[in-house]
């Protein structure tokens, strides 16, 4: 079969080139529709409840994330003539901004005060005031309401928030350009900081584009270093970069003309691409270099070489596809896509090497010079401290089987215990550098306003009825004991203090009234002087559903988890009302998805585990040897696991990759591994055949390890904290993996006592 | 001598406006003109109707009032709530003066006492509607300057389309009012209101039904468009002229419904 299509490509050389520039033409021509777009909000299955509740609360309330500016700084107090001026310029611009439902700042908020026979409604600061007397007094009033302190204006008032509610259906990133465009407008000498899950997910996706750019001239980079060391020929650097090129344009563009946005998860795609696609073209180009040095003429050196290699670099290619594949019984259907995606990738570049390599290689000129090859050093293995190092392992890991046996298993065993430790971890501040503005602005939001994460708590009953306010008031309390959130509101907190203020601003009225009539009435009050849309946020306008929203400060995954965990826990125990209260909000989302992606990873990682192990015991058509090929993937599937839990690494969208990209790819050592010693063994008794294959297959494997490791630690460059990780811990796997198989496996083969069950 | 001289000026020109009051179509008139004789419309001395006032939420839910409402010229107003059960009986007082501030007084039967509200906020919307203080209250002559932009139709009905820009130091939400005034009585049947950055804010219909001799409103929609939200005034049961007492408008009328 691969010799008639190998003679075909060898007969048609330019129609085969011809054909694959027309084909990545029309996939990569998609990319001009490509949307970079990383909305971890899809990313949720839509019947989970948690994301049913939030797009009950967004339709009801219009929107349930905001965006917080906070102005101030180190030094000053925010109640000057002049950064007071900037607050109101702030919040009429944000006001006036497509895509916020309103606004909340120190000019929009309302103090309810009592009089001896009436109540007055008044915002904070309607208009700027002009003397410092009235600034003194502004001040005055604010901090003795004590409703907004450390929310509105920080309790020492160095910094104050200007909050806009972000419409369900607003274009986050033109609303994000905006806003940093306003904030970059009024900076100085008031710092201006920026916070929220909007701005955080246009941020990510504003951050994607930056990236790439820096990445792929990276990988480009690193993989014609890799190719130049390998063949220092050009035809050796520019024919497998080409195809991988290839490969991935029209992948990206695939994903264009599909309308599929590209995501965060996405950026390690083309470092991905690249590192795994080349080892496919240095495979032919490395026996096709090999068979001319045997004084083959070119057609010829090209036919040996498909016969040789293109059944193994196929079996490579569809166990990585299987590898990334297996991510489609995940839960997550935008992970289950980027493994369907990253399946393609590979698929082009395994079809470009096979197609265009050869179609190229018979249209060149045939090498002149002799290049060194893998055979040729291997003839003599003294040649070098890569070789001497083969030469020893082969000697020593027979003898010494049974240690590294036991070593390889207490190594599991110790990386397997800090496996419970990792933890996952959604919240896209984590995404960010420590260092980075974003983060930064995060922490002062924390530390001076409360944060600028809700939590929202949906009723879907009468909100004028005492019962329910109550039930609200003491679900606000519980949940204000908890030192991440900072604050919370509701239609309980306003009735309370309209109550108060109906009695002369006696504290001891500062509760629920009995009836539901006072409770009308008491509203009708506040709307004497209040407008319309004071509590649009907080109830419906037939006050049929109400919210309670708390403010707390960006915690990690854990936390929330255990927040809502608790907040769910005392809501069910709560004895008013039959009704359930939904508590959602992005971070409850974040949490939910953490939880999925957990446990998608364990279902994804247990496929392509199996589908290895099918593939391993079909070709050789033995049990045992499809439980050998894996056992180098589990140990260092362990050790990856146990080391993120080690050093603190979480768990993220990003990284539950990782496990798939490493079972793909590694298992083309083991398999590698085996099939050779099977060679040897018909040659020679296993003790022999096992040192002959590791003095064979040992160097393209650590040489495959070291140039896939390299290619991977491109992500090192990203500015994204767990593309990081992904590249550092692939990085590390490879090199775990390859060797693993020269030590771990060559040690276990050589216990399988008889040499029909290998050779069957 | 110059006061004097004004004075007449004065006279004369209402002596005039009054004079060709009830004037035709075709006539010219200067934009002051027309302004000046819808301020100098006649209005009913007393009228009583019940108003269902409707607030529609972007969504068109419908939170809906009706109160039963007295009033005496423009100065002198009482409502007493009749639905939604919870707020029956509660009601509201407002007399206005010439000089100073308005009176408001609102009693709410749960809590037991009469109640003064602040008025000096004319920017707050009147009782959650999306009406406020200032839309309800008439607009001084003086306070603008009157531009006649063109003449259209509104409906059936010939207007004059009046734009107003309020003088300098006169403390208002809007930078201007464009007003259709219908030609036949003076009465404007729709404004746009713009805010403080030139753009348009909220706009009035008005649909009116004759009683006696007089046009009254009959629907009232002000439709703010920032926040997607409106008011609907529904007058039923009007009736005008039927001789109310003055002593109606006390606050010891509020815990009684007339």
């Amino acid at each position: 079969m691969q010799n008639k299509l190998a003679k075909f490509i060898l007969r048609y050389p330019k129609s085969v080139i011809l054909v694959s520039f027309f084909l990545t033409l029309i996939l990569a021509s998609g990319a001009r529709k490509l949307r970079i777009d990383d909305n971890l909000k899809d990313m949720l299955p839509p019947d989970m409840p948690v994301r049913k509740a939030l797009n009950k609360i967004e339709d009801i309330f219009g929107g349930s994330d905001v965006i917080l500016l906070a102005i101030g700084n180190e030094q000053d107090t925010i109640f000057n003539q002049g950064t007071l001026e900037k607050i109101k310029q702030l919040n009429d611009s944000l006001e006036a901004m497509p895509g916020i439902r309103d606004v909340t700042s120190l000019v929009t908020l309302k103090h309810i005060a009592g009089e001896e026979s009436g109540l007055e409604v008044t915002p904070f600061m309607e208009e700027v005031p002009q003397t410092q007397e009235e600034i003194n007094t502004l001040k005055r009033i604010f901090f003795e309401d004590d409703t907004y302190v450390g929310q509105i204006v920080s309790e020492d008032s160095k910094y104050t928030a200007v909050i806009g509610l972000v419409d369900k259906d607003a274009d986050e990133f033109r609303l994000y350009d905006e806003v940093k465009a306003l904030a970059a407008k009024f900076r100085g000498p008031e710092e201006i900081h920026l916070a929220g899950f909007p701005v955080l997910r246009a941020a990510i996706s504003q951050h994607i584009k930056l990236d790439l750019r820096r990445l792929i001239p990276f990988v480009i980079l690193v993989i014609m270093i890799i190719l130049y060391l390998s063949f220092r020929t050009f035809p050796g650097v520019f024919l497998p970069l080409l195809t991988v090129l290839m490969a991935t344009v029209s992948t990206v563009g695939l994903m264009g003309h599909l309308k599929k946005p590209f995501m965060l998860i996405n950026n390690t795609l083309p470092v991905m691409l690249m590192a795994i696609g080349t080892a496919y073209g240095i495979h032919l180009i490395a026996r096709y270099y090999e068979a001319i040095t045997e004084g083959h003429p070119k057609k010829e050196a090209l036919e040996e070489t498909a016969r040789e290699v293109a059944i193994p670099v196929i079996i490579a290619g569809l166990t990585t596809m299987a590898g990334f594949m297996s991510l489609l019984i995940t839960p997550l259907p935008k992970l289950a896509e980027f493994g369907l995606f990253a399946a393609f990738g590979v698929f082009m570049a395994l079809l470009f090497s096979l197609t265009m390599i050869p179609a190229l290689l018979i249209l060149l000129p045939a090498p002149k010079r002799k290049a060194p090859t893998d055979r040729e050093t291997n003839d003599h293995p003294d040649k070098g401290i890569f070789s001497r190092v083969l030469f020893g392992l082969s000697a020593q890991v027979v003898r010494l089987r049974v240690l590294i046996i036991i070593s390889g298993a207490l190594l599991a065993l110790a990386f397997s215990l800090g496996i419970p430790r990792v933890k996952p971890e959604m919240n896209p501040i984590t995404f960010f550098k420590k260092k980075s503005e974003i983060r930064k602005s995060d922490a002062i939001v924390n530390r001076y306003l409360g944060g600028s994460v809700n939590m929202n708590l949906l009723l879907a009953e009468d909100i004028e009825n005492p019962d329910v306010l109550k039930k609200m008031e003491k679900t606000q309390e519980f949940l204000e004991q908890m030192p991440e959130i900072s604050s919370t509101i509701s239609m309980a907190t306003i009735i309370k203090k309209i109550n108060k203020a109906l009695h002369a601003d006696d504290l001891k009225f500062e509760i629920i009234p009995e009836t539901k009539e006072a409770v009308s009435q008491a509203i009708l009050l506040y709307s004497m002087s209040g407008s319309p849309q004071d509590f649009e946020r907080l109830v419906d306008s037939n006050y049929k559903h109400g919210q309670v929203i708390a403010r707390m400060k960006s915690v990690s995954t854990t936390k929330i988890s255990q927040i809502s965990r608790e907040a769910e826990r005392y809501c069910a125990s709560l004895p008013e009302g039959k009704n359930a209260i939904q508590i959602t909000g992005f971070s409850v989302l974040m949490k939910d998805l953490a939880y999925l992606v957990t446990r998608g990873q364990a279902t994804s990682f247990l496929a392509a585990i199996i589908v290895i192990f099918l593939v391993a015991s079909a070709t050789y058509r033995s049990l045992k040897i499809g439980l050998l090929a894996i056992i180098p993937l589990a140990i260092t599937i362990i050790m990856t696991f146990g080391l993120m839990g080690y050093a603190g690494i979480a768990f993220s969208i990003p990284t539950a990759i990782i496990a798939n990209i490493i079972i793909g790819c590694g298992d083309d050592y083991s398999l590698h591994f085996i099939s050779r010693y099977r060679l040897e063994l018909k040659k020679a008794e296993p003790t022999l055949a096992v040192a002959r294959t590791i003095q064979r297959v040992g160097r393209p494997i650590l040489y495959n390890a070291i140039s896939m490791s390299l290619g991977f630690l491109v992500l090192l460059f990203s500015g994204f904290m767990p593309l990081q990780f992904v590249g550092f811990l692939i990085a590390l796997a490879m090199l775990t993996c390859g060797f693993g198989s020269l030590t771990v496996l060559a040690a276990a083969i050589s216990l399988t006592k008889k040499r029909k069950e290998v050779l069957r | 001598m110059k006061k004097i001289i004004i004075l007449f000026l004065i006279i004369s020109g209402i002596l005039l406006a009054l004079g060709t009051n009830r004037g035709t179509a075709q006539e010219k008139l200067t934009a002051d003109q027309i302004m000046h004789r819808v301020d100098s419309r006649p209005i009913p001395k007393d009228l009583t109707a019940e108003m269902a006032m409707n607030l529609i939420d972007r969504k068109g839910q419908v939170r809906q009032r009706t109160v039963k409402t007295l009033r005496m010229g423009d100065d002198k107003q009482i409502m007493w709530f009749l639905l939604p059960a919870d707020v029956k009986g509660s009601s509201f007082l407002r007399i206005s003066y010439e000089d100073r501030e308005d009176d408001m007084w609102l009693y709410l039967p749960a809590f037991g006492k009469v109640r003064r509200i602040a008025s000096h906020t004319k920017k707050g919307n009147f009782m959650g509607t999306d009406f406020t203080f200032e839309d309800l209250g008439d607009r001084k002559l003086g306070d603008y300057a009157y531009r006649l932009v063109k003449e259209e139709k509104v409906g059936e009905k010939s207007c004059w389309v009046v734009e107003s820009t309020p003088n300098k130091g006169v403390s208002t939400d809007y930078s201007r009012i464009v007003s259709w005034i219908w030609k036949d009585e003076y009465i404007p049947l729709r404004e746009e209101f713009y805010d403080g950055s030139a753009a348009l804010r909220k706009v009035m219909t008005m649909e009116l039904t004759q009683l006696k001799k007089y046009w009254v409103p009959k629907r009232v929609l002000m439709e703010d468009l920032k926040a997607a939200h409106k008011t609907a005034m529904i007058f039923d049961k009007i009736d005008v002229d039927t001789g109310l007492s003055e002593k109606i408008f006390d606050t010891s009328s509020l815990t009684r419904i007339y």
